[in-house]
């Protein structure tokens, strides 16, 4: 039987790499860095002046696939810490 | 006589400053920005700030008699990306903490051209950052709105206003923002906007 930690492990790296995947692609896939605010352009009616207003939103970018990626390698590489075979059961 | 003349003198020195008006450039509806722009090769950096204050004296009727300063505080300086706004603010770059300011201080006003209450300049002037000053021309454009700051501020203040817009590009390394340097990842030059929009309330 294997080791439950190995593939709880493995089960969390697949998460964690799947999750980042699909958040980054659902909130629009951008090339761009990580943003913490967007803006939406606005123009002033009495001056005609152009300018943004910023809305809170986290918009994940490349950098934020990366750390998920990284993370999620780096979480599967230390699931073959745990040995293959749980050691509690003993072979008769 | 002595009094004759000294009279007429402070009664022109009177006229010649009787129609200059100041704008204050602290805009409590937060419509006045700046923009500024770096390529880089991911995306380009954009960053906006409202922190403007400042003052601008000017005539209406002679565009080429305007003086002042505008004033930006430097920690309202923001990009989207908090590490990278992290990094602007920081010693390495703006160094905020101990340069909190960037400003711009007209000295002369050169080809100024007046089309109705619009007119458009190129305005010399000494621009600081990161407390180094250089003098540089930009070319400006402004719009005088006589008795509409009233609709600007829903009745509540009457009095006129002063559109200013401009662009203008500078180089970090020009004043000591990592010259030389991380030209890889940002560029040197910087493309900076303006609009603001300065109130003269009526007393």
């Amino acid at each position: 039987m294997k080791s439950p930690l190995r593939t709880i492990t493995r089960l969390l790296a697949l998460f964690i790499l799947s999750t980042c995947l699909s958040w980054w692609w659902f909130s629009g896939a951008d090339m761009g860095w990580t943003k913490t605010y967007v803006t939406i352009p606005a123009t002033d009616e009495i001056t005609g002046i152009p300018y943004e207003v910023k809305k809170e939103k986290f918009v994940p970018g490349v950098d934020f696939v990366a750390v998920g990626i990284g993370l999620s390698f780096g979480i599967f590489a230390a699931s073959f810490l745990f040995s293959p075979k749980n050691p509690k059961i003993q072979k008769p | 006589m002595k009094i004759q003349v000294l009279a007429l003198t402070a009664l022109l020195a009177t006229q010649a400053f009787a129609d200059e008006i100041a704008f204050d450039f602290k805009d409590p509806k937060g419509v006045n920005n700046i923009v500024f722009k770096l390529d880089a090769p991911l995306e380009s950096i954009s960053g906006t700030t409202n922190g403007i204050s400042g003052t601008i004296s000017a005539d209406p009727a002679e565009p080429e008699d305007i003086e002042g300063k505008i004033i930006v505080d430097a920690k309202t300086l923001t990009v989207p990306n908090p590490l990278m706004q992290e990094h602007m603010l920081g010693a390495d770059w703006l160094d905020t903490a101990k340069h909190p300011e960037i400003t711009f201080e007209i000295k002369e006003v050169l080809n100024s051209k007046k089309d109705g209450n619009s007119g458009t300049a190129n305005v010399k002037g000494v621009f600081t950052m990161k407390g180094v000053s250089k003098e540089i021309t930009v070319p400006v454009t402004v719009t005088y709105l006589p008795g509409r700051l009233g609709d600007r501020t829903g009745g509540k203040m009457q009095g006129d206003l002063l559109v200013v817009r401009t662009n203008f590009q500078i180089n970090r390394g020009d004043y000591g923002i990592k010259q030389g340097e991380n030209l890889d990842k940002v560029s040197d030059v910087i493309d900076i906007s303006l609009a603001l929009a300065g109130s003269a309330p009526k007393k």
